[in-house]
């Protein structure tokens, strides 16, 4: 049992933390909240699906790339313009994905659809038997994620983003370019909400409401410190264990919901900036 | 003519002309009808008008943007239901009870809220009515689960006096929370929105303040949610729905952030819309989703300013060109 919990809150981490990193990095980077964020894991798990007669490696790539120029375009017209006000933003961007998930509800219709898994087969660790779907999307979500690490912390762009995280106008008077660097955390932060869905979709099921996923991320990145990459990155597999653990030992249900609530609300309390998180400003 | 041209002079306020047409509108409103379905859809407006106005005051006024209104209307909603139920109080008594209630989750839900700031206070304020949307909805022993909470007495059988009783309510509110908005409390309020560290530091204790205006907002949020609750003789988790929020938020930023009165013309404008999109229900969702969009990009002050702007431009023309006539009368006044 203990194989089991360590297993599968793994795979469930991995994808906590591909959902929360994304969402950290253009929260900490424009300091804004995108509550969008989980309608691009939506957006690319039904491009995917519509792609389909093309392949499933060009459907990706093209689906990928759709979702990163729409988030784009969608940050330079709305989400930019704005984003010195907080609250208008995130209140624009809950629009946006009610406004996507009734597109989709129109030209799909409400029913859940499935997207083809990238290898099939299973594998067994420790006497659990796991499909390779899910390790493949586990390694997938480490690999990208570390990517990202040495990304931010090794290139000359990468520092950028952290100088603009850290503070925007000092950025801006070493003549650090502010506006491209928002849109490279934008695309960075939709390419990784569509990792997630290349990877997980598959396994886990979607429909247009779908990105409410990103409500189930919420507690990792009240954790993790909002903004926070390495912070997302540690609560993401923290909170996918306590939830396990609470699912094998009590039998699951909305007792888990509860449990996690509780963690998150004794956080809020004992440490409001998260486990890694700077101040609450 | 002592007529409407001689009181637009005095009053020179075409925001506050608009509110007098709108006011005397809504008393004479039954007059035209007694229609049912017209006459409850009015009804609701009223009971929105008040959640929105109570949004309005904590957000617009206060500066503390809570993406988490439907929990005080929804603890409120239940409250009222369990006291008539079970206690078999009358809907008189069980709403303000309700909005008493109200209070008392402003203050504790403000305990935590309050050390927190910005993104972080969204996120916490999201939190809340989630929390009590999954208890209540997945525990049927708990406050009757998804469905088991029928039978509350209604306001009034006949549908005039319950209009009566939506547009007293929400007369009353609206005049309260607008005299709270203006008055020194309010001003205070106004500076913890514009800059907290500056109103920290000319002595105001910020949090007692901020305290209080989670109470205030509670209290009317929660008459809203008892109201309604007898207005559909009907508790359900539905009421801590996240889309409750959102549609106070769009609700008080359609009429204009800030200015209390605005939840009343933008209450009034939604159900117009919701009545004219009633035949296209698939398209309900993105049409309001659509205008939350364009309203919080493009019109964050508001319809209501909007058209005052409108309004001032002939009038002051109008008056102008009065003067030049008086002038050339040889009138001097």
């Amino acid at each position: 049992m203990i194989e089991e919990i360590v297993i599968s809150s793994l795979i469930l981490g991995g994808l906590y933390s591909l959902l929360s990193i994304g969402f950290s990095l253009i929260s900490g980077v424009a300091r804004i909240m995108n509550f969008a964020h989980g309608a691009f894991y939506l957006i690319t798990a039904y491009l995917i699906y519509t792609l389909l007669p093309l392949g499933l490696g060009i459907a990706i790539i093209i689906s990928l790339i759709i979702a990163i120029f729409l988030g784009l375009l969608i940050y330079r017209v709305l989400i930019g313009p704005l984003r010195e006000k907080e609250a208008r933003v995130a209140l624009v961007t809950i629009a946006l994905a009610l406004i996507f998930q009734e597109t989709i509800k129109l030209i799909y219709g409400p029913q859940i659809i499935s997207i083809p898994i990238l290898i099939s087969g299973t594998t067994s660790i420790w006497g659990v038997i796991v499909t390779n779907q899910k390790l493949l999307a586990l390694a997938v979500a480490i690999a990208t994620v570390s990517f990202l690490w040495i990304l931010i912390r090794r290139t000359k762009r990468g520092k950028a983003i952290q100088a603009v995280a850290q503070n925007m106008d000092v950025a801006r008077l070493v003549g650090i370019n502010i506006r491209s660097v928002l849109m490279t955390s934008m695309a960075i932060s939709i390419l990784l909400a569509g990792i997630a869905a290349v990877l997980f979709a598959p396994t886990w099921s979607v429909s247009p409401t779908e990105w409410t996923i990103l409500f189930r991320a919420f507690p990792v990145i009240i954790l993790g410190g909002i903004g926070s990459i390495k912070g997302s990155f540690v609560a993401a597999f923290i909170l996918a264990t306590v939830e396990k653990v609470v699912e094998f030992t009590f039998g699951g249900g909305n007792i888990v919901e509860i449990a996690t609530f509780a963690l998150m609300i004794t956080v809020i309390f004992l440490r409001p900036q998260g486990l890694f998180g700077k101040s609450s400003r | 003519m002592v007529s409407v041209a001689d009181y637009i002079k005095r009053v020179r306020s075409p925001r506050l002309t608009l509110i007098i047409i709108l006011l005397i509108l809504i008393t004479i409103f039954p007059i035209f009808t007694t229609n049912y379905y017209v006459l409850s859809i009015l009804i609701s407006a009223n009971v929105f008008a008040v959640f929105a106005a109570s949004w309005d005051m904590l957000a617009g006024v206060t500066g503390q943007f809570s993406f988490g209104q439907a929990l005080f209307f929804g603890v409120a909603a239940y409250m009222s239901g369990a006291l008539n139920l079970f206690l078999g109080i009358p809907p008189l008594i069980t709403i303000p009870l309700g909005g008493a209630f109200g209070v008392v989750v402003g203050f504790l839900v403000g305990l935590p809220s309050l050390r927190l700031k910005g993104r972080f206070f969204t996120i916490t304020s999201l939190i809340f009515p989630g929390i009590l949307s999954v208890l209540i909805g997945e525990n049927p022993d708990l406050l009757g689960g998804e469905t088991e909470f029928y039978g509350l007495a209604p306001i009034s059988s006949e549908i005039w006096i319950t209009y009566y009783g939506s547009v007293i309510l929400m007369l009353l509110s609206v005049f309260i929370l607008t005299r709270i908005a203006t008055s020194n409390i309010g001003l205070i309020f106004r500076s913890i929105r514009d800059d907290e560290d500056a109103a920290e530091a000319t002595g105001i204790n910020t949090t007692k303040y901020k305290f209080l205006s989670f109470a205030i907002s509670g209290f009317f949020a929660g008459i809203a949610g008892g109201f309604q609750a007898h207005l559909l003789m009907f508790v359900g988790p539905y009421v801590f729905n996240i889309f409750y929020s959102l549609q106070a938020m769009t609700t008080a930023a359609l009429g204009g952030i800030g200015t209390i009165i605005g939840a009343v013309v933008g209450s009034y404008l939604m159900s117009i819309l919701n009545e004219l999109l009633r035949d296209m229900v698939s398209f309900r969702v993105i049409i309001t989703a659509i205008m939350m969009l364009l309203i919080f990009r493009f019109l964050p002050r508001g319809i209501l300013r909007a058209i005052t702007r409108q309004f001032k431009a002939p009038l002051g023309m109008w008056r102008g060109l009065k003067k030049l006539r008086r002038k050339e009368d040889g009138h001097n006044p």
